[in-house]
């Protein structure tokens, strides 16, 4: 029995397998406190900040480009890129919000340079923990080699398809279907309104769900 | 299956895209990377200066530049014409106009009067002082200045010339300037130095006529 078939709809998902997001007061006061003296040129403050957001920058490029190698250059650059534009953050926006937007335009200035060159994959392995994830334990359930197979099967098909997506509409699945960013933020990062972000997302799903048909019986 | 099932299927399958992570130890090479390409700019940005004025120079070439011949030249000619510069520059901020050449002979300035455009006064001939006295500012002392000789004026030079009598102003602190022996209106010395008796407590000063009474 096809075990992505057999798999439950679950809601929950553990916040283990969701990039951390800062929230609460603390996380927001520390990454404040980095920030100013990391403004003030103190390089080991701006070291915390990188190891604070770092997972969640590579994972945006990793997303973005389906490369692990491009995806390792352009989350550096954009890390070396808000170190030299550190002085011009105002706090307008949370720190957070700043720099997911300089990972995004890096991403995209980077994937309309290769707009004509064919996209090959460069997939990260699949860290497959299914205690930690309800929907993980439904789809390897199976303990067979074929499992394994199918597994990667699907993770080099489903990467293809994110490919396939324009940049504007990968950018909104990434960012809140594989990172889990609200309608909101997605719109604060991206500098357009909700309403957009939301047409943006219905317009990739149907698209999605067409190239990925068959893992959706 | 309806949409909202498709809709939720898919999200389902997206997320298994959260559980592809990079190699094991590769967060802190990249963090390390990331260092590594700041201090590295920064340390760029310092040396930007020099690199964008001269880009073929290295902070390492420089030495060796300064080793060659024609650089040691140039830089020896540019030494030079900045110590000239320099003196003077010094030399004509003193409070002593004249100049002292080898040979002990003062070459003086004209006796121009001061403030006055009037008076068209032809350039004294240069005067001997005598080895002793070679030295503009040797006079710094009263026993100096008592053993200074007294600049000689020709005779030529100063019948054909008719001078007022001269309003000294001093810059010196004797209040009672006292002309040298042996001179008057028509055989003044030449814009210069004056010989002040003993005890006038003056190192020393210099003349300038004030006016003309023509």
């Amino acid at each position: 029995m096809d075990p992505i078939a057999e798999s439950t709809v679950s809601t929950r998902v553990p916040s283990r397998t969701l990039p951390r997001t800062p929230s609460g007061a603390d996380s927001g006061t520390e990454v404040a406190h980095w920030v100013r003296r990391a403004q003030a040129g103190d390089l080991a403050a701006y070291d915390h900040l990188v190891s604070e957001f770092r997972e969640r920058i590579y994972g945006l490029c990793y997303h973005m480009t389906g490369h692990h190698e491009d995806a390792n250059d352009l989350a550096q650059d954009a890390f070396v890129k808000a170190w030299q534009a550190l002085r011009n953050f105002k706090g307008d926006s949370s720190f957070y919000t700043w720099i997911y937007r300089i990972a995004v335009n890096t991403c995209l200035n980077h994937l309309k340079l290769r707009r004509n060159r064919t996209q090959h994959l460069s997939l990260d392995d699949l860290d497959l923990q299914p205690e930690s994830d309800p929907d993980l334990v439904a789809l390897v359930s199976e303990k067979t080699p074929r499992r394994d197979a199918s597994l990667a099967e699907l993770q080099r098909r489903l990467n293809e398809a994110m490919l396939k997506l324009s940049e504007d509409h990968r950018t909104v699945v990434t960012l809140h279907d594989i990172q889990g960013l609200p309608h909101d933020e997605i719109a604060r990062i991206l500098g357009i309104n909700p309403g957009t972000v939301r047409s943006r997302l219905f317009y990739a799903h149907q698209q999605l769900q067409g190239w990925l048909s068959d893992w959706m019986k | 299956m309806n949409e909202e099932e498709s809709n939720e299927r898919l999200r389902q399958l997206l997320r298994l895209k959260r559980h592809e992570v990079p190699p094991p130890g590769y967060y802190p090479r990249f963090q390390d990377g990331v260092l590594g390409r700041i201090r590295a700019l920064e340390a760029e940005r310092a040396r930007s200066f020099w690199h964008r004025w001269f880009p073929r120079v290295s902070v390492g070439s420089v030495a060796e530049w300064g080793r060659r011949p024609a650089f040691l030249n140039v830089g020896a000619a540019a030494a030079l014409l900045a110590a000239v510069a320099a003196w003077s520059w010094i030399d004509s901020s003193t409070a002593v106009d004249s100049r002292v050449e080898s040979s002990g002979s003062i070459a003086s300035e004209a006796a121009l009067p001061v403030g006055s455009s009037d008076v068209d006064l032809p350039p004294p001939p240069p005067v001997s002082l005598g080895p002793e006295v070679a030295e503009v500012g040797a006079w710094r002392t009263p026993e100096a200045a008592a053993t200074a000789a007294v600049p000689a004026v020709d005779p030529a030079w100063a019948s054909g010339l008719a001078f007022p009598s001269p309003r000294v102003s001093w810059s010196a602190r004797s209040r009672s300037p006292v002309p040298a022996a042996g001179f008057s209106s028509t055989n003044p010395l030449p814009e210069g130095l004056f010989r002040l008796p003993d005890g006038a407590g003056v190192e020393s000063y210099r003349v300038r006529f004030t006016g003309s009474s023509r």
